[in-house]
């Protein structure tokens, strides 16, 4: 039997980032464990490319397309199916309305157990008469002038995926991982109800407000005008609909996981305002590999004193927003003589997105001071660059700082997730360390300007702040105690015998 | 950061709703354009043959009347042509109006001009040989056998054109083809009299000059109804069976029309393989027939006809309103209260509507049970023949309304229903002509009226039943986007899931997806 399997959606091993990295350096870095792991894709057909060397303790992995209706398959089900509806249901329709509760009371009715086969098949989920009637009752929650058809599209593509995943192969493990909520944190309840093995969620960013972020830009929703008790400004029906599905989603995990854990503070302080019981929350940082980052013999290239080299790394995606950089860097072109920036990271996640970036480089006539470089081995440009910017929406605790302190790099971020945290300190030991860099606003181009002309103009405050991030990454930062920590939960939740011994449930 | 998130297409309204819509109705009314005009043919070519004669043989220069028998296999070769065009035809109709309206949705109308050359290619070539078959064997004149088989195999074909009239909802050609159709039938009956065609000799078949005025008939309305379609349709050479799997998809469709006919005609199909009294042979060894049920099925089908262009023109107008209100509150974005109120006009509206074409169709049958005994006159009608013509006309009743529920039934895409409601009218009819046989020939005819009135009643319950989960049925049945097929990610424990890696290795179930890097 392995001894942890994760649950991935959209990350390890095909899409490369921060959460990919990090459980790639867990399966490593403990060799001795037998890993799983379930990938969730959107769709069959969505192109997969391993992007990380499948580490040999990886023993199992399946892959499961969520969104790819699999429908009129032979099920076998059993039981009393009017019981089954009643306690079903309740879970079923408080999902739209952001609830997760209720979901033990309809497990078995389902997903069922290894043995006994639930008593509602994905027929009658989706087909049936009685799902109708639990369908028409939520739609009458969000009032009578809610347009019919698009509800029910809503209803039909949202719990579609659901029904699917009550079905799903998960491999036996002795301990689940999720390692975000949403449909892949769910996968984790199911797995840790079905085999009755403790769950761990460890959340970096937060996944229901990332997806807040982008079903609010979706532009294929619906908004109609109707106002309701359940709504939000401004977002109509539908969106809001889609944002508390994934509430009720996290909910649910929260409420199931033995363990929850997450990088930083305000991480945590979110977690609880989505419903997660405080209680269960401890906080463990990110860790990088100082030995190997400290010690690289090879740069990209030599350094060179008469240049200022701005470094970004990440991918080119609109939750980086790099077009507040770019932004930037057109207000200190004049400035800073000598100024080149890298833009280090995959391209091919959001061409679209990377296709308006470069337009807009090119625009702006930047082509010769802002370069994309794609996939590279960052580690060959740390210690050439003069300073790393980072202007993204939304973060956890980046990886990509921790990494740029290693090897003595301030940094300017934005003051999301655990940025402030990392460049300023958070207890008063660790703020006693020293800054690290510049905090900025967010999405705000002039004060990412000013903090790069202030860093230019400054070569001794980024010698400090490059010695203050270094030793901050020495003291609370390694790999070492990453993996200390999770051993160790790893080790009790193996060694219990059920999934209630441990934790708190 | 993690998660997939919404890489969903945008959400489309998949599926037809407004599809077929005037289909079938249209075809309903154009379907009885053929059994108005070949009963009014049939009707004068009796008239004409009243005034024939046949030269007494060996007596030069006498002349006597026309024995019955070849009037009477002049109309029995109609009846056959008819009977068994109709239940072959039956299923390849609704294929054809279902493929056709579908196509009309997608707003192809280049696909309609190869469609109908390649269902009359497959319609003439199974016609043919069926007729030819059946034939071959029956004892006449060469000439004879090969005007039936024509007759047979345009009739057949003329269904088939109905189809696509309907489909194409370009009903404005029947009238002009049917009236010039009628008019060429009397005007030749009249005139191949005096042509060789009318031969009187001994071993010749004096009424081959009327079949051939019945296929003249029918070229016309072919002629004018082809050349017009083809005009409308925009002209491709390619081939087009596309239609074809439609008998396959709708299975239950497809044998629901070929129920709904044969249960029309199995009380004299019962009758005439029977070996009871009152069935004669007509030639051959198997072409038997119940002449007195045969005629009076045939001309009591004319008592439903003000049922049907009521029944149509209420579809056209009231029922098809409400039928696009209740798919425009759909698409419209309205709420589901409004959609439930569009429902309950168009169950109620319906409601009344089948009430009062009730009402017509009742009024028809009683004015033919009254006016009965005047066909006396018109076509060689007995007392039976008369008693017969009744029980048909009060067959006709339920199996008109029957037909009504039907297309209605059609129109609501609940074909499994239809199918079953076919299925039991069938039954029953056959049932009831079974029991005849021992009850006695005043009972004859019955079994129309007995199977149909059942189906009447099953399939209209059946139907207002299912329009009350109307909503549901509309919403729950949309076709599923780009399904997988489940086999794909299935395993053999019914879970969803694919392994890429076992054991600690890759295994290469899609090598398409590149090897490792990084």
């Amino acid at each position: 039997m392995l001894d942890v399997c994760y649950f991935c959606e959209g990350t390890y091993p095909y899409v490369p980032g921060g959460v990919s990295t990090w459980i790639h350096q867990l399966i490593e870095g403990m060799p001795d464990l037998k890993f799983g792991l379930v990938y969730l894709a959107p769709s069959a057909a969505s192109e997969r490319r391993l992007r990380y060397k499948l580490p040999p303790n990886l023993i199992d992995m399946v892959e499961f397309n969520l969104y790819d209706v699999v429908a009129k398959f032979p099920q076998t089900t059993f039981g009393d199916k009017g019981k089954a509806w009643r306690e079903a249901g309740p879970f079923l329709s408080g999902l739209i309305n952001g609830h997760g509760r209720n979901f033990q009371r309809a497990f078995p009715h389902l997903v069922g157990s290894e043995t006994v086969p639930p008593a509602l098949s994905f027929q009658d989920l989706a087909f049936s008469y009685e799902a109708w009637q639990i369908l028409t009752q939520m739609y009458h929650d969000f009032g009578p002038r809610v347009s019919f058809t698009d509800f029910f599209w809503t209803w039909r593509y949202a719990y579609f995926p659901l029904f699917k995943l009550f079905l799903a192969e998960i491999p036996r493990a002795r301990v689940y991982h999720a390692v975000t909520t949403g449909w892949s944190g769910f996968m984790g309840v199911i797995a840790a109800l079905r085999y009755k093995r403790p769950l761990i969620l460890t959340e970096h960013g937060l996944y229901v407000n990332e997806r807040r972020i982008e079903i609010t830009q979706a532009d294929w929703i619906y908004v109609d005008k109707a106002s309701t008790v359940n709504l939000e400004t401004g977002l109509g029906t539908f969106k809001q609909i889609w944002i508390n599905l994934f509430v009720g989603l996290g909910k649910a995990c929260y409420e199931n996981a033995n363990f929850i854990y997450t990088l930083h503070r305000e991480n945590k302080e979110m977690q609880i305002q989505f419903g997660a019981d405080g209680s269960k929350i401890k906080i463990i940082p990110n860790g990088v590999d100082l030995k190997a980052l400290g010690e690289v013999k090879e740069t990209a290239m030599p350094r060179d004193d008469s240049k200022f080299r701005v470094g970004f790394v990440g991918r080119m995606v609109p939750i980086k927003d790099l077009k507040t950089l770019i932004k930037a860097i057109k207000l200190v072109e004049d400035k800073i003589p000598g100024l080149e920036v890298y833009l280090c990271g995959p391209t091919d996640e959001d061409p679209s997105y990377y296709a308006e970036c470069k337009t807009m480089v090119e625009a702006l006539d930047l082509g010769h001071i802002m370069r994309f470089m794609g996939r590279v081995d960052v580690r060959k440009y740390y210690p050439i660059f003069d300073v790393q910017v980072l202007t993204s929406i939304s973060e956890g605790q980046p990886l990509v700082i921790l990494e740029g302190f290693a090897a003595r790099l301030p940094c300017i971020a934005p003051d999301v997730g655990a940025c402030g945290e990392l460049l300023l300190g958070g207890d008063a030991e660790d703020v006693a360390i020293g800054p690290a860099g510049v905090l900025t606003w967010v999405g705000n181009p002039a004060q990412t300007a000013e903090a790069l002309v202030m860093l230019y103009e400054n070569p001794e405050l980024r010698k400090q702040m490059g010695e203050s991030g270094r030793k901050r990454v020495e003291t609370y930062y390694r790999q070492e105690q990453l993996f200390e920590r999770y051993r160790e939960v790893y080790d009790e939740c193996r060694k219990a015998h059920d999934r209630t011994a441990v934790g708190i449930l | 950061m993690a998660g997939i998130g919404f890489k969903l297409r945008a959400y489309t309204q998949e599926g037809t709703l407004l599809g077929f819509t005037k289909a079938y109705i249209h075809a309903t009314l154009v379907a009885s354009g053929p059994w108005v005009l070949t009963v009014l043919s049939l009707v004068v070519c009796q008239l004409l043959i009243a005034g024939d004669s046949l030269p007494v043989q060996g007596q030069l220069g006498e002349k006597r009347a026309l024995p019955h028998i070849y009037s009477q296999f002049l109309m029995e070769t109609v009846v056959y042509v008819f009977a068994f065009t109709l239940i072959t035809t039956a299923p390849l109709q609704l294929a054809v109006i279902r493929y056709l309206a579908d196509q009309l949705d997608a707003l192809r109308l280049d696909t309609h001009f190869p469609a109908l050359v390649s269902v009359t290619m497959v319609n003439v070539t199974f016609h043919s040989i069926v007729g030819f078959l059946f034939m071959y064997n029956i004892e006449t004149t060469w000439a004879y056998r090969l005007a039936a088989v024509c007759l047979f195999v345009l009739v057949a074909e003329v269904w088939v054109i109905m189809a696509f009239i309907g489909a194409v909802r370009a009903h404005h050609l029947v009238g002009t083809a049917f009236v010039s159709g009628f008019a060429v039938t009397i005007v030749m009956a009249y005139l191949l009299r005096y042509t060789w065609l009318h031969d009187t000799g001994p071993g010749k078949e004096p009424v081959l000059s009327y079949l051939v005025a019945l296929i003249l008939g029918q070229v016309t309305i072919l002629a004018i109804t082809l050349t017009a379609l083809s005009r409308e349709f925009e002209f491709h050479t390619r081939w087009n069976f596309d239609w074809w799997p439609y008998v396959k998809r709708y299975p239950a469709m497809a044998a629901s029309g070929f129920f709904y006919y044969l249960a029309l005609w199995i009380g004299n199909f019962t009758y005439w393989f029977y070996p009871g009294p009152g069935r004669e042979l007509m030639r051959g060894e198997y072409m038997w027939a119940f002449p007195p049920i045969d005629l009076a099925s045939f001309f009591a089908q004319m008592s439903i006809i003000p049922a049907v262009i009521v029944f149509f023109v209420h579809t056209e107008t009231d029922f098809y309103e409400d039928y696009r209100g209740f798919y425009n509150a759909v698409l419209a974005r309205k709420g589901l209260d409004v959609v439930v109120h569009r429902r309950q006009k168009l169950t109620q509206n319906l409601k009344d509507a089948l009430y009062s074409i009730l009402v017509v169709q009742l009024v028809c049958t009683l004015g033919a049970m009254v006016f009965a005994p005047f066909l006396d006159g018109l076509y060689d009608f007995d007392a039976y023949k008369i008693h017969l013509f009744r029980v048909c006309a009060l067959g006709a009743a339920p199996q008109a309304m029957l037909l009504f529920v039907l297309v209605i039934t059609y129109y609501f895409q609940f074909y499994k229903q239809a199918l079953i409601v076919s299925f039991t009218t069938f039954v029953v009819a056959f049932l009831t002509a079974l029991w005849t046989l021992g009850a006695g020939l005043e009972w004859y005819g019955i079994g129309l009226f007995t199977g149909c009135t059942t189906g009447l009643v099953i399939g209209t319950i059946w139907l207002f039943r299912r329009l009350q989960l109307l909503e549901f049925q509309t919403f729950m049945s949309q076709p599923v986007a780009e399904q997988v097929p489940f086999e794909k990610e299935m395993l053999s424990d019914g879970r969803f899931g694919v392994y890429t890696r076992r054991n600690g290795q890759n295994v290469e179930s899609k090598p398409q997806r590149g090897g490792a890097s990084a």
